[in-house]
Protein backbone atom coordinates (compact mmCIF):
# COMPACT_ATOMS: atom_id res chain seq x y z
CA UNK A 1 0.00 0.00 0.00
CA UNK A 2 1.64 3.51 -1.27
CA UNK A 3 1.01 5.38 1.97
CA UNK A 4 2.96 8.97 0.42
CA UNK A 5 1.46 9.78 -3.30
CA UNK A 6 1.94 12.86 -5.86
CA UNK A 7 0.08 12.45 -8.86
CA UNK A 8 0.91 14.61 -11.55
CA UNK A 9 1.74 17.32 -9.26
CA UNK A 10 2.52 21.30 -10.39
CA UNK A 11 3.38 23.87 -8.66
CA UNK A 12 4.42 27.49 -10.20
CA UNK A 13 6.46 29.96 -8.31
CA UNK A 14 6.23 33.24 -10.37
CA UNK A 15 8.40 32.57 -13.14
CA UNK A 16 9.27 29.34 -11.68
CA UNK A 17 7.96 25.77 -12.43
CA UNK A 18 9.07 24.19 -9.09
CA UNK A 19 7.33 21.33 -9.91
CA UNK A 20 6.57 20.04 -13.43
CA UNK A 21 4.27 16.88 -13.14
CA UNK A 22 5.73 14.99 -10.23
CA UNK A 23 4.73 11.38 -9.39
CA UNK A 24 6.21 10.02 -6.21
CA UNK A 25 4.56 7.19 -4.46
CA UNK A 26 5.92 5.50 -0.99
CA UNK A 27 5.03 2.07 0.14
CA UNK A 28 3.97 1.58 3.83
CA UNK A 29 7.12 1.14 5.71
CA UNK A 30 9.87 2.12 3.05
CA UNK A 31 12.19 4.36 2.43
CA UNK A 32 11.85 6.43 -0.35
CA UNK A 33 15.28 8.69 -1.14
CA UNK A 34 14.14 11.37 -3.57
CA UNK A 35 17.51 12.69 -5.31
CA UNK A 36 18.10 15.78 -6.73
CA UNK A 37 20.54 18.54 -7.32
CA UNK A 38 19.54 21.89 -5.67
CA UNK A 39 16.81 23.41 -7.15
CA UNK A 40 15.23 20.26 -8.53
CA UNK A 41 12.18 20.48 -6.60
CA UNK A 42 12.69 17.94 -3.78
CA UNK A 43 12.00 20.93 -1.01
CA UNK A 44 8.29 21.91 -2.86
CA UNK A 45 7.84 18.07 -3.21
CA UNK A 46 7.99 17.90 0.65
CA UNK A 47 6.32 21.15 1.06
CA UNK A 48 3.25 20.02 -0.84
CA UNK A 49 3.26 16.19 1.09
CA UNK A 50 3.48 18.27 4.76
CA UNK A 51 0.50 20.93 3.66
CA UNK A 52 2.73 24.17 3.48
CA UNK A 53 2.36 24.28 -0.03
CA UNK A 54 -0.64 24.02 -2.38
CA UNK A 55 -0.16 22.09 -5.27
CA UNK A 56 -1.94 24.44 -8.31
CA UNK A 57 -2.71 20.79 -9.88
CA UNK A 58 -2.47 17.63 -8.91
CA UNK A 59 -3.28 15.38 -6.04
CA UNK A 60 -0.92 14.86 -2.92
CA UNK A 61 -2.41 12.44 -0.13
CA UNK A 62 -0.86 10.87 3.05
CA UNK A 63 -2.17 7.81 4.57
CA UNK A 64 -4.96 8.57 2.35
CA UNK A 65 -5.83 12.05 3.18
CA UNK A 66 -5.51 14.97 0.54
CA UNK A 67 -3.19 17.61 1.87
CA UNK A 68 -5.38 20.34 0.06
CA UNK A 69 -8.93 18.80 1.06
CA UNK A 70 -8.19 17.04 4.45
CA UNK A 71 -4.88 19.20 6.12
CA UNK A 72 -5.27 18.64 10.06
CA UNK A 73 -5.59 14.88 9.27
CA UNK A 74 -2.87 15.10 6.50
CA UNK A 75 -1.06 16.66 9.54
CA UNK A 76 -2.41 14.50 12.19
CA UNK A 77 0.02 11.53 11.17
CA UNK A 78 3.39 12.80 9.66
CA UNK A 79 6.42 14.34 11.18
CA UNK A 80 8.96 16.72 9.64
CA UNK A 81 12.52 17.43 10.22
CA UNK A 82 13.30 20.17 7.39
CA UNK A 83 16.66 21.79 6.07
CA UNK A 84 16.93 24.09 9.15
CA UNK A 85 16.42 22.94 12.78
CA UNK A 86 13.15 24.17 13.51
CA UNK A 87 13.87 24.47 17.25
CA UNK A 88 12.78 27.16 19.82
CA UNK A 89 16.79 28.08 21.09
CA UNK A 90 15.41 29.98 24.21
CA UNK A 91 13.64 26.56 25.25
CA UNK A 92 15.71 23.52 26.74
CA UNK A 93 15.79 20.28 24.97
CA UNK A 94 13.27 18.49 26.54
CA UNK A 95 10.57 21.80 26.84
CA UNK A 96 10.52 21.54 23.14
CA UNK A 97 9.65 17.85 23.12
CA UNK A 98 6.86 18.78 25.58
CA UNK A 99 5.47 21.93 23.65
CA UNK A 100 5.22 19.80 20.62
CA UNK A 101 4.16 16.34 22.42
CA UNK A 102 1.34 19.04 23.77
CA UNK A 103 0.54 20.42 20.60
CA UNK A 104 -0.08 16.76 19.08
CA UNK A 105 -2.39 16.24 21.52
CA UNK A 106 -1.11 14.36 23.82
CA UNK A 107 -1.61 14.39 27.48
CA UNK A 108 0.85 15.84 30.19
CA UNK A 109 1.72 13.25 31.67
CA UNK A 110 2.43 10.90 28.12
CA UNK A 111 3.89 13.63 26.82
CA UNK A 112 6.46 14.06 29.11
CA UNK A 113 7.47 10.08 28.92
CA UNK A 114 7.82 10.35 25.30
CA UNK A 115 9.82 13.03 25.67
CA UNK A 116 12.16 11.26 28.19
CA UNK A 117 12.22 8.19 26.17
CA UNK A 118 13.36 9.98 23.43
CA UNK A 119 15.84 12.05 24.85
CA UNK A 120 17.34 8.84 26.78
CA UNK A 121 17.02 7.35 22.90
CA UNK A 122 18.97 10.01 20.87
CA UNK A 123 21.43 10.33 23.20
CA UNK A 124 20.39 13.38 24.64
CA UNK A 125 19.48 12.64 28.06
CA UNK A 126 22.71 14.47 29.83
CA UNK A 127 21.99 17.99 27.53
CA UNK A 128 17.83 17.56 28.29
CA UNK A 129 17.61 20.18 30.41
CA UNK A 130 19.66 22.74 28.61
CA UNK A 131 19.06 25.51 25.97
CA UNK A 132 19.63 24.16 22.55
CA UNK A 133 20.61 27.21 21.38
CA UNK A 134 23.89 26.09 22.68
CA UNK A 135 23.73 22.54 20.70
CA UNK A 136 26.14 21.56 17.67
CA UNK A 137 24.97 21.11 14.69
CA UNK A 138 24.55 17.44 15.24
CA UNK A 139 22.92 17.27 18.84
CA UNK A 140 20.17 19.97 16.74
CA UNK A 141 19.26 17.39 14.28
CA UNK A 142 19.05 15.04 16.55
CA UNK A 143 16.70 16.69 18.21
CA UNK A 144 14.45 18.19 15.36
CA UNK A 145 14.42 14.62 14.56
CA UNK A 146 13.57 13.33 17.98
CA UNK A 147 10.70 16.54 17.99
CA UNK A 148 9.52 14.96 14.63
CA UNK A 149 8.57 12.02 15.89
CA UNK A 150 7.07 12.66 19.29
CA UNK A 151 3.80 12.44 17.99
CA UNK A 152 4.95 8.70 16.67
CA UNK A 153 4.39 10.09 13.34
CA UNK A 154 3.21 7.34 10.48
CA UNK A 155 5.35 8.95 7.96
CA UNK A 156 8.18 11.30 8.49
CA UNK A 157 9.72 13.78 5.86
CA UNK A 158 13.22 14.48 5.98
CA UNK A 159 14.77 16.95 4.03
CA UNK A 160 18.22 16.90 3.24
CA UNK A 161 18.71 15.50 7.17
CA UNK A 162 22.52 14.90 7.31
CA UNK A 163 23.50 18.76 5.07
CA UNK A 164 26.22 20.12 7.05
CA UNK A 165 27.12 17.21 9.77
CA UNK A 166 30.30 15.69 10.20
CA UNK A 167 30.75 11.90 9.20
CA UNK A 168 30.12 10.76 12.41
CA UNK A 169 27.01 12.74 13.21
CA UNK A 170 25.62 11.09 9.76
CA UNK A 171 26.41 8.14 10.58
CA UNK A 172 24.52 8.20 13.93
CA UNK A 173 21.29 9.45 12.28
CA UNK A 174 21.40 7.24 9.58
CA UNK A 175 21.35 4.29 12.32
CA UNK A 176 18.09 6.33 14.10
CA UNK A 177 16.46 6.58 10.44
CA UNK A 178 17.16 2.83 9.80
CA UNK A 179 15.72 2.26 13.38
CA UNK A 180 12.50 4.14 12.62
CA UNK A 181 12.40 2.52 9.98
CA UNK A 182 12.25 -1.24 11.58
CA UNK A 183 9.50 0.56 13.81
CA UNK A 184 6.99 0.39 11.15
CA UNK A 185 7.76 4.23 10.12
CA UNK A 186 7.35 4.77 6.28
CA UNK A 187 10.26 7.65 5.50
CA UNK A 188 10.39 10.27 2.41
CA UNK A 189 14.14 11.44 2.36
CA UNK A 190 15.43 13.98 0.21
CA UNK A 191 19.23 14.18 -0.26
CA UNK A 192 21.96 15.65 -2.44
CA UNK A 193 23.75 12.93 -1.00
CA UNK A 194 24.46 9.56 -3.61
CA UNK A 195 25.84 7.87 -0.70
CA UNK A 196 23.31 9.29 1.28
CA UNK A 197 20.38 7.38 -0.88
CA UNK A 198 22.50 4.28 -1.24
CA UNK A 199 22.95 4.00 2.64
CA UNK A 200 19.23 3.90 3.40
CA UNK A 201 16.82 4.27 0.57
CA UNK A 202 14.76 1.44 -0.61
CA UNK A 203 13.56 3.04 -3.21
CA UNK A 204 14.64 5.91 -5.49
CA UNK A 205 13.31 8.87 -7.48
CA UNK A 206 15.70 10.86 -9.63
CA UNK A 207 14.11 14.16 -10.03
CA UNK A 208 15.49 17.10 -12.39
CA UNK A 209 13.29 20.03 -13.28
CA UNK A 210 10.31 19.42 -10.96
CA UNK A 211 9.65 16.12 -12.30
CA UNK A 212 11.37 12.54 -12.37
CA UNK A 213 13.75 11.61 -14.33
CA UNK A 214 14.25 7.97 -13.31
CA UNK A 215 13.12 5.83 -10.21
CA UNK A 216 13.54 1.81 -9.40
CA UNK A 217 15.52 0.23 -6.49
CA UNK A 218 19.29 1.10 -6.02
CA UNK A 219 20.61 -2.19 -8.47
CA UNK A 220 17.91 -1.32 -10.91
CA UNK A 221 19.20 2.19 -10.97
CA UNK A 222 22.51 1.00 -11.33
CA UNK A 223 21.95 -1.96 -13.74
CA UNK A 224 20.21 0.81 -15.93
CA UNK A 225 23.70 2.68 -16.83
CA UNK A 226 25.13 -0.96 -17.35
CA UNK A 227 26.32 -3.66 -14.91
CA UNK A 228 29.79 -3.61 -13.52
CA UNK A 229 33.28 -3.27 -14.95
CA UNK A 230 36.39 -5.29 -14.26
CA UNK A 231 39.33 -3.05 -13.81
CA UNK A 232 42.77 -4.59 -14.43
CA UNK A 233 46.28 -2.90 -13.82
CA UNK A 234 49.22 -5.05 -15.71
CA UNK A 235 52.59 -5.28 -14.07
CA UNK A 236 54.11 -4.04 -17.45
CA UNK A 237 53.43 -1.72 -19.04
CA UNK A 238 54.80 -3.28 -22.29
CA UNK A 239 52.14 -5.85 -22.23
CA UNK A 240 49.23 -3.46 -22.52
CA UNK A 241 48.97 -4.11 -26.24
CA UNK A 242 49.22 -8.03 -26.25
CA UNK A 243 46.59 -7.88 -23.64
CA UNK A 244 44.50 -5.44 -25.21
CA UNK A 245 44.60 -8.11 -28.47
CA UNK A 246 44.06 -11.06 -26.49
CA UNK A 247 41.26 -9.58 -24.32
CA UNK A 248 39.65 -7.51 -26.96
CA UNK A 249 38.59 -10.87 -28.98
CA UNK A 250 36.25 -11.73 -26.82
CA UNK A 251 35.31 -8.59 -24.99
CA UNK A 252 34.62 -4.85 -25.44
CA UNK A 253 37.14 -3.39 -23.50
CA UNK A 254 38.14 0.58 -23.42
CA UNK A 255 41.59 2.17 -22.08
CA UNK A 256 41.94 4.45 -19.66
CA UNK A 257 45.63 5.36 -19.64
CA UNK A 258 47.19 2.00 -17.48
CA UNK A 259 43.66 1.29 -16.94
CA UNK A 260 42.51 -1.63 -19.18
CA UNK A 261 38.60 -1.91 -18.33
CA UNK A 262 36.21 -4.93 -19.34
CA UNK A 263 32.18 -5.14 -18.44
CA UNK A 264 31.69 -7.56 -16.49
CA UNK A 265 28.87 -10.43 -15.76
CA UNK A 266 29.42 -10.68 -12.17
CA UNK A 267 32.44 -11.97 -10.95
CA UNK A 268 33.18 -14.95 -13.20
CA UNK A 269 34.45 -12.48 -15.94
CA UNK A 270 37.03 -11.55 -14.13
CA UNK A 271 37.87 -14.94 -13.37
CA UNK A 272 38.06 -15.58 -16.85
CA UNK A 273 39.94 -12.88 -17.59
CA UNK A 274 42.12 -13.25 -15.34
CA UNK A 275 42.86 -17.33 -16.39
CA UNK A 276 42.85 -15.30 -19.81
CA UNK A 277 46.04 -13.36 -18.96
CA UNK A 278 47.66 -16.09 -17.02
CA UNK A 279 47.81 -18.33 -19.72
CA UNK A 280 49.43 -15.90 -22.17
CA UNK A 281 51.93 -15.22 -18.89
CA UNK A 282 50.73 -11.72 -18.86
CA UNK A 283 51.29 -10.22 -15.34
CA UNK A 284 48.73 -8.57 -13.13
CA UNK A 285 49.27 -5.47 -11.05
CA UNK A 286 45.96 -4.84 -9.55
CA UNK A 287 42.20 -6.36 -10.41
CA UNK A 288 39.12 -4.83 -9.68
CA UNK A 289 35.35 -5.48 -9.86
CA UNK A 290 33.68 -2.27 -9.76
CA UNK A 291 29.68 -1.57 -9.44
CA UNK A 292 28.54 1.80 -10.93
CA UNK A 293 28.07 4.34 -8.35
CA UNK A 294 25.16 6.49 -7.93
CA UNK A 295 27.47 9.45 -8.90
CA UNK A 296 27.64 7.43 -12.34
CA UNK A 297 23.64 6.89 -12.35
CA UNK A 298 23.21 10.15 -11.58
CA UNK A 299 25.44 11.86 -14.25
CA UNK A 300 24.65 9.01 -16.88
CA UNK A 301 20.72 10.36 -16.00
CA UNK A 302 20.89 13.86 -16.23
CA UNK A 303 24.08 14.70 -17.90
CA UNK A 304 25.25 16.88 -15.25
CA UNK A 305 27.70 16.08 -11.89
CA UNK A 306 25.75 15.45 -8.53
CA UNK A 307 26.41 18.29 -6.43
CA UNK A 308 28.97 15.82 -4.84
CA UNK A 309 29.45 12.91 -2.17
CA UNK A 310 29.76 13.92 1.40
CA UNK A 311 33.62 13.69 2.60
CA UNK B 1 -11.39 23.90 5.47
CA UNK B 2 -9.67 23.71 8.91
CA UNK B 3 -12.44 25.26 10.72
CA UNK B 4 -14.51 22.15 10.37
CA UNK B 5 -11.75 20.40 12.12
CA UNK B 6 -10.23 22.90 14.77
CA UNK B 7 -13.11 23.12 17.54
CA UNK B 8 -12.86 26.23 19.52
CA UNK B 9 -11.50 25.09 23.00
CA UNK B 10 -8.56 23.67 20.67
CA UNK B 11 -8.02 26.99 19.68
CA UNK B 12 -7.81 28.57 22.81
CA UNK B 13 -5.56 25.43 24.25
CA UNK B 14 -3.21 25.63 21.26
CA UNK B 15 -2.66 29.22 21.71
CA UNK B 16 -2.40 28.95 25.82
CA UNK B 17 0.51 26.67 24.28
CA UNK B 18 2.34 28.61 22.54
CA UNK B 19 1.91 31.97 24.44
CA UNK B 20 3.31 29.62 27.29
CA UNK B 21 6.48 29.20 24.99
CA UNK B 22 6.77 32.68 23.80
CA UNK B 23 6.66 33.60 27.58
CA UNK B 24 9.77 31.39 28.34
CA UNK B 25 11.92 32.74 25.67
CA UNK B 26 10.86 36.41 26.72
CA UNK B 27 11.72 35.96 30.31
CA UNK B 28 14.93 34.23 28.51
CA UNK B 29 15.58 36.84 26.20
CA UNK B 30 18.51 39.53 27.02
CA UNK B 31 17.31 41.97 24.83
CA UNK B 32 13.67 41.48 25.77
CA UNK B 33 14.61 42.12 29.29
CA UNK B 34 16.77 45.29 28.88
CA UNK B 35 13.97 46.71 26.53
CA UNK B 36 11.21 45.96 28.91
CA UNK B 37 12.70 46.49 32.25
CA UNK B 38 16.43 47.94 32.37
CA UNK B 39 15.54 50.81 29.79
CA UNK B 40 12.23 52.15 31.58
CA UNK B 41 13.74 51.62 34.96
CA UNK B 42 17.40 53.74 33.85
CA UNK B 43 15.50 55.99 32.02
CA UNK B 44 12.60 56.81 34.98
CA UNK B 45 15.68 56.79 37.35
CA UNK B 46 17.84 59.44 35.27
CA UNK B 47 15.49 61.58 34.30
CA UNK B 48 13.81 62.25 37.85
CA UNK B 49 17.79 62.70 39.14
CA UNK B 50 18.56 64.41 36.02
CA UNK B 51 16.06 66.37 35.12
CA UNK B 52 13.09 66.56 37.61
CA UNK B 53 14.27 70.20 38.64
CA UNK B 54 13.71 71.56 35.23
CA UNK B 55 10.81 69.75 34.15
CA UNK B 56 8.48 70.86 36.97
CA UNK B 57 10.85 73.19 39.05
CA UNK B 58 10.15 73.14 43.03
CA UNK B 59 8.42 70.01 43.10
CA UNK B 60 10.67 67.48 43.74
CA UNK B 61 11.71 63.97 42.73
CA UNK B 62 7.85 63.14 44.06
CA UNK B 63 6.41 65.49 42.22
CA UNK B 64 8.37 64.41 39.10
CA UNK B 65 7.64 60.41 39.25
CA UNK B 66 3.82 61.67 40.17
CA UNK B 67 3.73 63.21 36.77
CA UNK B 68 6.19 61.32 34.56
CA UNK B 69 5.90 57.90 35.44
CA UNK B 70 2.91 56.92 33.46
CA UNK B 71 5.39 57.50 30.48
CA UNK B 72 7.98 55.20 31.41
CA UNK B 73 5.59 52.27 31.15
CA UNK B 74 4.55 53.55 28.19
CA UNK B 75 7.92 53.61 26.59
CA UNK B 76 8.74 50.44 28.25
CA UNK B 77 5.62 48.54 27.07
CA UNK B 78 6.23 49.81 23.57
CA UNK B 79 9.96 49.81 23.03
CA UNK B 80 9.90 45.89 24.47
CA UNK B 81 7.24 45.26 21.22
CA UNK B 82 9.92 45.36 19.21
CA UNK B 83 11.28 41.98 20.35
CA UNK B 84 7.65 40.66 19.86
CA UNK B 85 8.38 41.63 15.93
CA UNK B 86 11.94 40.11 16.30
CA UNK B 87 10.83 36.81 17.49
CA UNK B 88 7.68 36.68 15.36
CA UNK B 89 10.29 37.23 12.49
CA UNK B 90 12.80 34.58 13.76
CA UNK B 91 9.64 31.88 13.95
CA UNK B 92 8.76 32.65 10.20
CA UNK B 93 12.16 32.37 8.95
CA UNK B 94 13.77 29.88 11.02
CA UNK B 95 11.86 26.64 10.22
CA UNK B 96 10.10 27.35 13.32
CA UNK B 97 7.20 28.40 11.74
CA UNK B 98 6.94 25.40 9.26
CA UNK B 99 7.34 22.89 12.00
CA UNK B 100 4.03 24.91 13.60
CA UNK B 101 2.58 24.77 10.20
CA UNK B 102 2.65 21.08 9.78
CA UNK B 103 1.11 19.78 12.83
CA UNK B 104 -2.58 19.92 13.39
CA UNK B 105 -3.40 23.04 15.43
CA UNK B 106 -5.27 25.88 14.96
CA UNK B 107 -4.52 28.24 12.31
CA UNK B 108 -4.00 31.41 14.26
CA UNK B 109 -2.96 29.99 17.46
CA UNK B 110 0.86 30.69 16.94
CA UNK B 111 0.23 34.49 16.53
CA UNK B 112 -2.52 34.72 19.37
CA UNK B 113 0.13 32.97 21.65
CA UNK B 114 2.70 35.57 20.51
CA UNK B 115 0.46 38.41 21.50
CA UNK B 116 -0.88 36.56 24.46
CA UNK B 117 2.42 36.19 26.05
CA UNK B 118 3.00 40.02 25.23
CA UNK B 119 0.19 40.85 28.12
CA UNK B 120 2.53 39.31 30.96
CA UNK B 121 5.39 40.78 29.64
CA UNK B 122 3.51 43.90 29.85
CA UNK B 123 2.54 43.79 33.54
CA UNK B 124 5.85 42.80 34.72
CA UNK B 125 7.71 45.63 32.70
CA UNK B 126 4.42 47.82 34.41
CA UNK B 127 4.98 46.40 37.87
CA UNK B 128 8.66 47.19 38.19
CA UNK B 129 8.42 50.70 36.73
CA UNK B 130 5.58 50.94 39.42
CA UNK B 131 8.14 50.00 42.24
CA UNK B 132 10.57 52.21 41.23
CA UNK B 133 8.11 55.02 41.07
CA UNK B 134 6.85 53.87 44.32
CA UNK B 135 10.98 54.02 45.85
CA UNK B 136 10.85 57.33 44.33
CA UNK B 137 8.32 58.85 46.03
CA UNK B 138 5.04 57.98 43.73
CA UNK B 139 1.63 57.57 44.98
CA UNK B 140 -1.97 57.03 43.85
CA UNK B 141 -4.89 59.38 44.98
CA UNK B 142 -7.50 57.45 43.36
CA UNK B 143 -9.61 54.62 44.30
CA UNK B 144 -8.85 50.93 43.75
CA UNK B 145 -10.91 50.48 40.33
CA UNK B 146 -8.66 53.29 39.12
CA UNK B 147 -5.80 51.63 40.63
CA UNK B 148 -6.33 48.25 38.82
CA UNK B 149 -7.38 50.13 35.36
CA UNK B 150 -3.81 51.94 35.73
CA UNK B 151 -2.02 48.37 35.93
CA UNK B 152 -4.20 47.01 32.83
CA UNK B 153 -4.61 49.89 30.69
CA UNK B 154 -0.63 49.43 29.50
CA UNK B 155 -1.55 45.66 29.10
CA UNK B 156 -4.39 46.72 27.03
CA UNK B 157 -2.75 49.66 24.70
CA UNK B 158 -0.05 46.80 24.20
CA UNK B 159 -2.39 44.41 22.59
CA UNK B 160 -2.77 46.95 19.81
CA UNK B 161 0.60 47.44 19.73
CA UNK B 162 1.68 43.65 19.87
CA UNK B 163 -0.66 43.26 16.62
CA UNK B 164 1.30 46.27 14.80
CA UNK B 165 4.73 44.45 15.68
CA UNK B 166 3.37 41.01 14.42
CA UNK B 167 2.39 42.61 11.23
CA UNK B 168 5.31 43.98 10.27
CA UNK B 169 7.13 41.11 11.18
CA UNK B 170 4.85 39.71 8.91
CA UNK B 171 5.42 41.60 5.73
CA UNK B 172 8.91 42.96 6.82
CA UNK B 173 11.77 41.64 3.90
CA UNK B 174 14.45 42.41 6.20
CA UNK B 175 14.16 42.59 10.25
CA UNK B 176 16.92 44.96 10.61
CA UNK B 177 15.37 47.64 8.54
CA UNK B 178 12.11 47.20 9.57
CA UNK B 179 13.04 47.05 13.42
CA UNK B 180 15.06 50.38 13.13
CA UNK B 181 12.41 52.06 11.26
CA UNK B 182 10.06 51.38 13.82
CA UNK B 183 12.43 52.52 16.91
CA UNK B 184 12.77 55.65 15.25
CA UNK B 185 9.08 56.14 14.72
CA UNK B 186 8.86 55.10 18.66
CA UNK B 187 11.26 57.06 19.65
CA UNK B 188 9.70 60.25 17.62
CA UNK B 189 6.41 59.90 19.10
CA UNK B 190 7.79 59.20 22.77
CA UNK B 191 9.15 62.48 22.54
CA UNK B 192 6.35 64.46 20.57
CA UNK B 193 4.31 63.30 23.56
CA UNK B 194 3.00 64.66 26.52
CA UNK B 195 4.94 62.47 28.32
CA UNK B 196 8.16 64.26 28.84
CA UNK B 197 6.70 67.61 28.99
CA UNK B 198 3.24 68.75 30.48
CA UNK B 199 0.85 69.80 27.51
CA UNK B 200 1.31 73.85 26.89
CA UNK B 201 5.14 73.82 27.45
CA UNK B 202 5.81 71.97 23.62
CA UNK B 203 6.38 73.59 20.16
CA UNK B 204 3.66 74.82 18.55
CA UNK B 205 4.25 72.87 15.77
CA UNK B 206 4.37 69.78 18.17
CA UNK B 207 1.23 70.84 20.08
CA UNK B 208 -0.96 69.04 16.87
CA UNK B 209 0.68 66.14 17.09
CA UNK B 210 1.00 65.34 20.87
CA UNK B 211 -2.53 65.70 20.67
CA UNK B 212 -3.41 62.96 18.30
CA UNK B 213 0.03 60.49 19.50
CA UNK B 214 -1.77 56.86 20.70
CA UNK B 215 1.00 57.45 23.32
CA UNK B 216 0.04 60.77 24.76
CA UNK B 217 -3.59 59.25 24.67
CA UNK B 218 -2.15 56.63 27.20
CA UNK B 219 0.19 58.07 28.97
CA UNK B 220 -3.04 60.73 29.87
CA UNK B 221 -5.24 58.23 30.38
CA UNK B 222 -2.77 56.38 33.38
CA UNK B 223 -2.23 59.98 34.86
CA UNK B 224 -6.05 59.90 35.10
CA UNK B 225 -6.61 56.96 36.77
CA UNK B 226 -3.72 57.44 39.10
CA UNK B 227 -4.29 60.82 40.54
CA UNK B 228 -7.86 61.62 39.16
CA UNK B 229 -8.21 65.22 36.89
CA UNK B 230 -9.32 64.46 32.95
CA UNK B 231 -10.08 60.74 32.11
CA UNK B 232 -12.98 59.85 30.02
CA UNK B 233 -11.01 62.04 26.94
CA UNK B 234 -7.63 60.15 26.76
CA UNK B 235 -9.26 57.02 28.16
CA UNK B 236 -11.83 56.55 24.94
CA UNK B 237 -8.98 57.98 22.81
CA UNK B 238 -6.79 54.97 24.08
CA UNK B 239 -9.23 52.62 23.62
CA UNK B 240 -10.03 53.59 20.13
CA UNK B 241 -6.56 53.28 19.17
CA UNK B 242 -6.48 49.56 20.97
CA UNK B 243 -9.13 48.73 18.56
CA UNK B 244 -8.01 50.39 15.29
CA UNK B 245 -4.56 48.66 15.57
CA UNK B 246 -5.83 45.58 16.70
CA UNK B 247 -8.29 45.63 13.77
CA UNK B 248 -5.59 47.39 11.39
CA UNK B 249 -2.48 45.43 11.69
CA UNK B 250 -4.52 41.95 13.65
CA UNK B 251 -6.47 41.54 9.58
CA UNK B 252 -2.95 42.75 8.38
CA UNK B 253 -0.97 39.72 10.19
CA UNK B 254 -3.59 37.22 9.75
CA UNK B 255 -4.16 37.49 6.01
CA UNK B 256 -0.02 37.50 5.66
CA UNK B 257 -0.43 34.44 7.77
CA UNK B 258 -2.55 32.73 5.89
CA UNK B 259 -0.69 33.32 2.46
CA UNK B 260 2.25 32.50 3.45
CA UNK B 261 4.10 29.13 2.14
CA UNK B 262 3.26 30.24 -0.99
CA UNK B 263 5.93 32.51 -1.70
CA UNK B 264 8.22 29.98 -0.72
CA UNK B 265 10.61 27.50 -3.45
CA UNK B 266 13.06 25.02 -2.81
Amino acid sequence: MNVVALEDVHKRFGPTEALRGLSLTVAEGSILGVLGPNGAGKTTAINVLTTLVRPDSGRASVAGYDTVTEPDRARSVIGVTGQFAALDENLTARENLNLFARLNKLGRYAGRRRAGELLEAFGLAEVGDRRCGGFSGGMRRRLDLAVSIIARPLVLFLDEPTTGLDPNSRAALWEMVRGLRAEGVTILLTTQYLQEADELADQIAVIDGGQVIAEGSVATLKAKIGGAVCHLTLADPGTRARARDILGARYRITENGQLLSVPAQGSRTLTEVLRTLDTHEIEVDDAALRHPSLDDVFFALTGAPSTGAPE
Amino acid sequence: MTTNTAARPEFFRDAALLAGRAVRETFRSPATIVLGSFFPLVMLLAMTLGFADVVLPGRGYAGYVNYSLPLFIVMGVVFAALNTAVATYRDLHGGMDARLRTVAIARSAPLLGRVGADAVRNLATTVLVFLLGFALGFRFAAGPLAILGFFLLPVVFGFGIAWFMVAIAMRAKSAETAISLVNVLLLVLSFLSTGFAPKGSLAGWAEPIAAVNPLSSAIDAMRGLAHGGELTGPLLATLAWTVALTAVFGAVAVSAYRSRGERRSG
